[in-house]
């Protein structure tokens, strides 16, 4: 008892909404959601009385709220302006370690005592938060992460919540179990929210009754993540504070020689450097639940920032935040949004270096990106990062399938690395690293190519002929009558230069965006068979014929 | 070299010694099984680990479709394969069809087009002309700098070919790969050691100028199902041939159906 240290939590609710109306106050006292994925990540309190609640479908909460404003969420511009709150947290209490932007903590043992006590130091952190332009934040403070979080989930209307040292348990025992779910981009969700409904199906409604259970029991019955739970609701840190200070081999480094101003070369190096220390710790069985980000500008500044994740970083994780802290850093200054600032940055970085501060033995957390064999997705991932750096990471992409009518359409191309996200449905591919697969949605596609797919798919199509028998173009008229069967078939990219057409299947007439004139497109398209024994997809379009793909 | 009479009565009973005590499975004859029909085709019924596959065929030949399932076999076993498209043609909906896991593959586009544009999409190539590497560029043997403006993409294509199949091979099981025109003997010698240092498979399409372990040919095929403006492409049967190495030294020919996809 007694193991968790002082904590405070600085919580900016909704910090995608705040971020939002900061770049255009013209969304003040609007209902404003921001999205991701189509879905809602965080709404204003004008959309919450309208019903709109995180997780709804986008569609679902312009109805439930008529004139609801929906964004879409911009990490880099929140990772940006919350760099300013955490300067001036950081002014009055060092040390401190940001969870995701709109969330900090910082150990207040040596701040308190300088300042005069928790409550002086809640008190000022939030008088400066204001001066700083930031209207809401909560602060609460207590004896571990926990429950600082939560006490500053009660810090309602500007007064800090302060647990009075040891009396975490006491504070937590009537919250629901319900909390011990992160469910805000805490970690991975699915295993905590099992446990949670568990919980409450057994009859332990209480973080207080679930506390009250013997440790080995709980280890016994729920597992690691339940031990984890158990002592998350007892007060105390979810591992033992016996924290491991990593030898200082384990931090990598990249030096920008000559020193960089752009972002995209910062970050990409900086995925790296996630991919390398996350390796490193795992050949030690180790991962990493705090790590400082440092780097270096050409005119020596030195700027530091701590990272933590409760559930210990996995790469694709720490990635992500150094890419938050990079951007933040060199993104431009706060004044602007656009991304022409990126090459206003004065200093170019000369080094970024990761350490990792606080290390956990990493039976619980699950390190593999991909699932499968580990060891072989890491050598093939580090051979693709290679390449990236060689050829640029659009270079090396990862397909994905979707929705769409032609071969071409159904496959969207992923730069390796990156989350697969698309505004228009995902289909066959699970979800990476532990989250939810994105839903699938199943629309019907009209005129979509019946398989089987071609194996050859030209990008961009090739110029093609398509004759009918008496050797006039095929053309296909505005009400989808074709001119003529289709009898040969000329292009440089088939064997021969073409022949004599054989058979063919067809057409499929795609309207394309027939509602917007300005980019509607209408094309006919036809599987045809050559002599030879070869087979293409041919379309027609704008009285022009190309070879789509080849089923080679 | 004549032995002597009794060596010679022991020596089946040596030889079937050796079989008992030898490693269950070499490391130089790792396969990977490639199930179906075309795995018939293969000695061994796979790919040896550590060499060459060269695949042949005149466009719309079914030579891609080949490749395919030798990817499909690779990728199902759970071992990572990638494709360095350099004609930027990869079909990834029929490799998806013919069995690829898709999580497990990584299509590298070479030249200077980097992703195809796609409508309304997200992951268009930022910076079309090619000018962008923003990782570290240069000293590892490509050229950084996709040649600038006035050099014709298929030297680039050409140049980089190279270097970017042997880092591929350092960390994939598979790797497929549309050799290049003006690709060179010197040059494919040393993919060839690579492969078997690294115990991977290259499967090369097109004219590759060095050695291979096996030849195969699609020499065409015969499709079902697509008549004269009625039914539609359906079942296809391709016409391969195989050459190769040891087993394989005897050219022959074989029929292979291909599925239908369901």
């Amino acid at each position: 008892m007694g193991t968790a240290e002082r904590m405070l939590c600085l919580w900016c609710p909704d910090w995608p909404v705040v971020t939002a109306r900061r770049r255009d106050p013209g969304l003040a006292g609007v209902a404003v959601a921001v999205l991701e994925r189509g879905f809602v990540l965080s709404a204003s309190s004008e959309a919450r009385a309208g019903g709109v609640q995180r997780g709804l479908r986008k569609r679902e909460a312009e109805a439930r709220c008529p004139g609801l404003v929906t964004l879409p969420s911009d990490p880099a511009a929140e990772g940006r302006a919350f760099e300013v709150l955490a300067g001036v947290v950081e002014a009055l209490a060092p040390k401190l370690a940001l969870e995701r932007p709109g969330l900090l903590f910082v150990p207040t043992r040596g701040p308190s005592r300088y300042h005069g006590g928790d409550a002086t130091l809640a008190a000022h952190l939030v008088a400066e938060a204001g001066v700083a332009g930031v209207a809401e934040v909560r602060v609460g403070v207590a004896d571990g992460t926990f429950a600082a979080r939560l006490a500053a989930r009660r810090a309602f209307g500007g007064d800090a919540v302060v647990v009075p040292p040891g009396g975490s348990p006491a504070f937590l025992a009537p919250w629901p179990v319900g909390v011990l779910d992160p469910g805000d981009g805490g970690g991975a969700p699915g295993d905590a929210s099992s446990l949670c409904s568990l919980l409450v199906r057994l009859g332990l409604r209480t973080l207080g009754d679930f506390a009250a259970l013997p440790e080995a029991a709980v280890l016994g019955r729920f597992g690691p993540t339940g031990l984890a739970a158990h002592r998350r609701a007892r007060g105390e840190e979810d591992h033992p504070v016996a924290t491991r200070v990593p030898p200082p081999e384990l931090e990598v480094a990249h030096e920008f020689d000559p020193p960089t101003p752009r972002v995209d070369a910062a970050v990409f190096a900086g995925r790296a450097l996630a991919e390398r220390l996350s390796t490193a710790l795992a050949g030690d069985g180790l991962a990493c639940v705090r790590v400082r980000v440092e780097a270096e500008t050409e005119h020596g500044e030195r700027l530091a920032r701590r990272w933590r994740s409760r559930d210990g970083l996995s790469p694709a994780l720490l990635a992500e935040r150094v890419r938050w802290q990079l951007e933040a850093w060199i993104g431009g200054r706060p004044r602007g949004t656009a991304p022409e600032d990126t090459e206003e940055a004065t200093g170019g970085l000369s080094l970024l270096r990761l350490v990792p501060e606080e290390v956990v033995v990493a039976g619980r957390s699950q390190l593999g990106l991909w699932g499968g064999d580990r060891a072989a997705a890491e050598r093939a991932a580090r051979a693709l990062v290679r390449l990236q750096s060689l050829l640029g990471p659009e270079a090396v992409t990862v397909p994905v399938l979707r929705g769409g009518r032609t071969p071409d359409e159904r496959v969207a191309w992923i730069p390796f690395g990156e989350e697969p996200y698309d505004h228009r449905a995902i289909v066959g591919r699970s979800g990476r690293d532990g989250q939810a697969a994105p839903p699938v949605l199943s629309e019907p596609w009209p005129g979509a190519i019946p398989p089987p797919a071609p194996a050859a798919v030209f990008r961009p199509p090739r110029p093609a002929e398509l004759f009918d028998a008496g050797g006039r173009a095929v053309t296909v008229s505005g009400r989808g009558e074709v001119s003529g069967e289709p009898a040969r078939l000329c292009c440089i990219a088939l064997p021969g230069g073409g022949g004599m057409v054989e058979g063919w299947a067809g057409p499929w007439l795609h309207d394309l965006r027939w509602w917007d004139p300005s980019s509607r497109r209408r094309r006919a398209l036809w599987q045809v068979k050559v002599a030879g024994g070869v087979a293409a997809l041919v379309a027609v379009e704008g009285g022009r014929a190309s070879l789509e793909a080849l089923y080679d | 070299m004549a032995l002597p009479a009794t060596a010679q009565r022991a020596q089946p009973s040596l030889v079937e010694v050796a079989g008992r005590a030898r490693p269950v499975v070499l490391a130089g004859e790792r396969r990977l099984v490639v199930p179906g029909p075309v795995g018939d085709l293969l000695p061994g019924g796979g790919l040896q680990r550590g060499t060459v596959v060269a695949v042949d065929g005149s466009a719309g030949a079914g030579g891609a479709s080949l490749v395919l399932a030798l990817l499909a076999a690779a990728t199902a076993a759970g071992e990572w394969a990638a494709v360095v498209d350099a004609g930027g043609s990869f079909g990834a909906l029929a490799a998806a069809e013919a069995g690829v896991a898709l999580e497990r593959l990584a299509v590298v586009h070479l030249g200077d087009r980097g992703v195809p544009g796609e409508p309304g999409g997200r992951g268009v190539a930022g910076e079309p002309g090619g000018r962008g590497v923003p990782g570290e560029p240069g000293g590892r043997g490509v050229p950084a700098e996709p040649g600038g403006r006035g050099v014709p993409a298929e030297i680039v294509v050409s140049e980089r070919f190279g270097p970017v199949v042997a880092t591929l091979l350092e960390g994939m099981t598979v790797v497929a790969a549309t050799v290049p025109g003006q690709f060179r003997a010197a040059e494919a010698r040393r993919l060839v050691a690579r492969a078997r240092e690294r115990g991977s498979v290259l499967v090369a399409a097109g004219s590759w100028p060095g050695e291979a372990a096996l030849r195969l040919r699609a020499e065409g095929s015969a499709w079902s199902g697509l008549g004269r403006g009625e039914g539609l492409l359906g079942a296809r049967t391709l016409r391969v041939s195989v050459a190769g190495r040891g087993a394989a030294a005897r050219e022959r020919t074989a029929e292979v159906p291909l599925r239908a996809a369901s």
